[in-house]
């Protein structure tokens, strides 16, 4: 007989009844999806893969904790992300170092003449530059779209905190990745300093309403 | 409002402060400000631009989530799958924990050195589980009480029916696999030998390990259930025998494949 490929809410049931396959199957249509989650959160892939492995093992172990109100993608995210920011605060004794104040103002190359892999490049290596308070909330916000009271709740600091925490980075981040090019974050920024004005002129028209992310209203 | 530094305070107006204008920007400031601050921005070219910049950020952030996914580095792949082998084997040799409350909890993201210790401990078995597992077959093996026994099992035989009751085809059956996964109970069989010895009398391979046996209690006689896996995702094997099973006599009461069609 011949059947249709199960869900992934199929493979989780099935597991949870003891289907010794159904769970390696879960995983290998979602591995490398949640590896470039596990990627962006995280800033080495070693770390990114004992991240993905715990969030795999975790899941692996409660599946039958899952209920299918929410989608078993979004559930794995979850769990990834968690997985992740475990991690990271599990780092966080550990001394960190600060994005310097001055000094990385200018683009590694014209943003104009970069392809978007290029770009996508800059804008990883640039998250990277920030302290890990800031990134943690900026990639689950501005990356990852989770609004602002989840991400509050996963990383357990206050909504305000994680405004003010994207707010901060970002402000960094438009030095860093050419969209400002004052050095004094402090200091007023001519029009004519700022670069790419044009391609955001639409979209920022919309801005504050949005509030912290053009994605936090968006529910996981 | 939070313990971050903020840009409220600094200059609100021309020149503008890039602080100020992120706080404002990222919702940091208070509905009565960001009211008042709006309009003054909206209105002017140069906080207009750092507004823009900012978009431009969040828009390069954001399209992050979108690129395609590079394959995880093969390395990891494997490892990953190591542990998963090893947490798989893990819960075959123990009660799944859907049905033992007290299996290890499964909210919290384990320590990953921990796992790895476990994984290498069972290492060894868990090559020989995962490889049964993959060829498996669900078979129920049933003892009646008060038939003839084989061999001299007469304790066992003699022992009251145990277990959920299942119907005399089978029925309800499908019920427990989950709960009995990982189980090696071989109630009135009393141990794997006579399992063996009855699931060869079926004609099914004595080498193809069970993934679960338990004892049940079909239609008022004792009985033990084995589960088989068929290699197809979500569906099993279960199959009946009767406690004369033996060497040459199979008992075998009922067989049948449960799951997804």
């Amino acid at each position: 007989m011949t059947a249709a490929a199960p869900t992934d809410a199929d493979l989780i049931a099935a597991h949870a009844a003891g289907d010794p396959h159904a769970f390696s199957e879960l995983v290998r249509r979602h591995r490398d999806r949640l590896w470039a989650v596990a990627l962006r959160t995280m800033r080495d892939p070693e770390e990114a893969a004992d991240a993905l492995q715990e969030a795999f093992i975790s899941a692996f172990r409660a599946a039958g904790n899952f209920r299918a109100e929410s989608q078993v993608t979004t559930w794995l995210h979850r769990i990834v992300v968690n997985a992740c920011l475990d991690r990271i605060r599990r780092k966080q004794a550990r001394p960190t170092v600060p994005l310097p104040e001055t000094g990385f103002n200018e683009p590694a190359s014209p943003r104009d003449s970069m392809s978007e892999k290029e770009t996508s490049l800059l804008v990883r290596e640039a998250l990277n530059q920030l302290p890990d308070e800031q990134r943690a909330p900026i990639v689950l916000v501005d990356v990852e779209g989770y609004s602002v009271a989840e991400t509050a709740r996963m990383l357990g600091i206050a909504e305000g905190t994680v405004k003010s925490r994207c707010a901060r980075g970002r402000s960094k981040l438009a030095k860093v990745l050419g969209h400002l090019r004052n050095p004094d974050a402090n200091a007023n920024v001519r029009p004519e300093d700022s670069k790419r004005m044009s391609a955001t002129s639409e979209t920022s028209r919309s801005v504050g309403r949005a509030h912290c992310s053009p994605r936090n209203g968006e529910e996981r | 409002m939070t313990d971050e530094s903020r840009g409220a305070g600094g200059t609100v107006g021309p020149p503008w402060s890039v602080d100020v204008l992120a706080d404002l920007h990222a919702g940091v400031l208070d509905e009565r400000e960001a009211a008042q601050l709006w309009p003054r921005v909206n209105a002017d070219p140069e906080a207009r631009t750092i507004i823009e910049a900012l978009e431009a950020t969040t828009a390069d952030l954001s399209a992050l989530a979108h690129e395609p996914a590079p394959p995880m580095p093969a390395a990891f792949a494997e490892r990953l799958d190591q542990a998963l082998a090893a947490e798989s084997a893990a819960r075959q040799a123990a009660p799944f924990p859907a049905a033992a409350p007290q299996g290890p909890p499964a909210a919290p993201v384990v320590d990953l050195a921990a796992a790895r210790r476990r994984r290498n401990k069972r290492v060894g078995w868990s090559a020989g589980i995962v490889t049964a597992a993959a060829a498996a077959i669900v078979a129920v093996v049933l003892t009646v009480p008060g038939t003839s026994q084989q061999n001299g099992t007469p304790a066992v035989a003699a022992r009251p029916p145990a277990g959920p009751s299942v119907g005399s085809d089978g029925s309800g059956a499908e019920a427990l696999v989950g709960g009995a996964m990982g189980m090696r109970d071989f109630g009135p069989l009393g141990n794997e030998q006579r399992l063996d010895a009855c699931v060869s009398a079926a004609g099914l391979n004595p080498d193809e390990r069970p993934v679960g046996i338990r004892p049940v209690n079909v239609d008022g006689k004792a009985g033990v259930l084995v589960i088989y896996t068929t290699g197809q995702l979500a569906q099993f094997r279960i199959v009946g025998f009767g406690a004369d099973c033996g060497p040459g006599h199979p008992d075998k009461l009922f067989d049948k494949v449960v799951g997804k069609k």
